[in-house]
């Protein structure tokens, strides 16, 4: 089975819906240990402003693995239900009504709004489940003592902690490779995308248009590296394809890359980022090392 | 184990899967290849993200910390009404849910454009 979670149709930048003529604004993120992100909460860095760590969905709109779940249903983009009823019709008269009443009482299809929350809460727990979480990965068998890497993945994994300054945002929190927090990296548009075909104007404001604040924009919550290699494409637009077109942006942006960031504000500096001077070779081995964050 | 089962259905879940990461305002390519945008109010957060941004908005007050939800373990699972169930049989359901009603959901859908 896939290990990803994420859109197994990769050849698109964004998800086509089930209507199958309409498409989302988005890179569909991997529901892979999303159990993992936490709550959205307003920090204070030691500058003393506020950043935002967490939330669900790249701009942190929904709070909590149930609120996420519900928007899918009813989003025209996507499934396109017309409502909460339309939704919990479809249960009634499905198999697995009687599974549902069972566990939720027997008059509870009657009542959509209370049924349709605890669709969410069903949702929210199977992706709670280690299924979605499942922490297989060679990754986790080195951390575990039961497997070794190979040379080159031990020098990717060093590229990752030093020169490639990965850690930085992608270590917080090593059990899913993210810190939670917003970062605009100045990642280009993507022409295949088909809200910039339909606009060429069209620009994605991430947690600026979430926030209402114009130091977010731009910003997209950091994602996690596990099952990185199974899930391109890659950034909010899915503007890459591969990795290795994602660590020449890493490693260029700031030299040789030619395009234009998608918003030209706000984009994280620091450390080497955006010159990192790294070799073919190293670029190599810092692949193998992420192909290692892959479940089993 | 029974979810195990149920998730032999690979196919069927590969299917479904990408529906539930995303939530984005709708594009509609309604005449062949001729895509239109409509600025759908986003389900979910009443973001529209087509939109030209709106601002300035009043300041948001700060969201209060929750703790992280790390996978379960529990044998009951209490919900966000306070109503407690069953963990195992909640997350069948899930599973349910995740896979064939996103599938039926697909496949009404089919039906309705072949029937258009």
């Amino acid at each position: 089975m896939t290990t990803g979670f994420d859109d197994p149709i990769s050849a698109n930048p964004s998800s086509i819906g089930a209507d199958q003529h309409s498409f989302g604004t988005r890179n569909s993120p991997t529901a892979s240990y999303s159990a993992f992100i936490p709550p959205p909460r307003l920090v204070t860095t030691q500058r003393g402003t506020q950043r935002l760590i967490g939330g669900l969905f790249l701009d942190g709109r929904a709070d909590s693995l149930e609120e996420q779940a519900k928007g899918p249903f009813l989003n025209p983009a996507e499934m396109g239900n017309t409502s909460e009823q339309d939704v919990i019709t479809k249960i009634a008269i499905s198999t697995y009504a009687t599974d549902f009443e069972l566990l939720f009482g027997d008059d509870i299809l009657l009542n959509a709004e209370q049924a349709y929350n605890y669709v969410a809460d069903a949702i929210a727990a199977f992706e709670r489940s280690t299924i979605f979480s499942p922490f297989s990965s060679k990754f986790d068998q080195v951390q575990a003592g039961t497997a070794s890497f190979t040379d080159a993945q031990s020098r990717g994994f060093n590229i990752f902690n030093t020169k490639g300054q990965c850690q930085v945002c992608h270590d917080g929190n090593r059990e899913v490779f993210s810190n939670f927090t917003y970062r605009n990296i100045g990642v280009p548009s993507n022409p295949l995308l088909p809200a910039f075909i339909n606009d060429p104007n069209f620009i994605d404001l991430g947690l600026g248009a979430v926030s209402g604040n114009r130091q977010n924009d731009g910003e997209f919550r950091v994602p996690t590296l596990r099952n990185i290699s199974d899930t391109s494409p890659y950034m909010h637009n899915g503007v890459f394809t591969t990795l290795r077109e994602v660590i020449e942006f890493y490693n260029t942006r700031d030299t040789t890359f030619s395009q234009s960031p998608e918003v030209n504000r706000n984009i994280a500096q620091g450390g080497r980022l955006g010159e990192l001077n790294l070799t073919i070779n190293e670029i190599d081995d810092l692949i193998i090392f992420l192909e290692t964050l892959s479940d089993e | 184990m029974k979810i195990i089962t149920r998730l032999k259905s690979v196919e069927l879940l590969k299917l479904s899967l990408f529906t539930l990461s995303i939530s984005t305002p709708a594009y509609s390519n309604t005449e062949g290849n001729e895509i239109s945008v409509s600025p759908i109010q986003n389900n979910q957060s009443g973001v529209n993200i087509n939109a030209a941004p709106q601002r300035p908005r009043p300041p948001q007050p700060p969201r209060p910390p929750r703790q992280p939800q790390p996978p379960i373990n529990a044998e009951t699972t209490r919900l966000i009404d306070g109503t407690v169930v069953n963990t195992q049989q909640l997350v069948d359901l899930g599973n349910l849910l995740y896979t064939i009603l996103i599938c039926l959901t697909l496949l009404v859908s089919h039906v309705l454009h072949a029937m258009i």
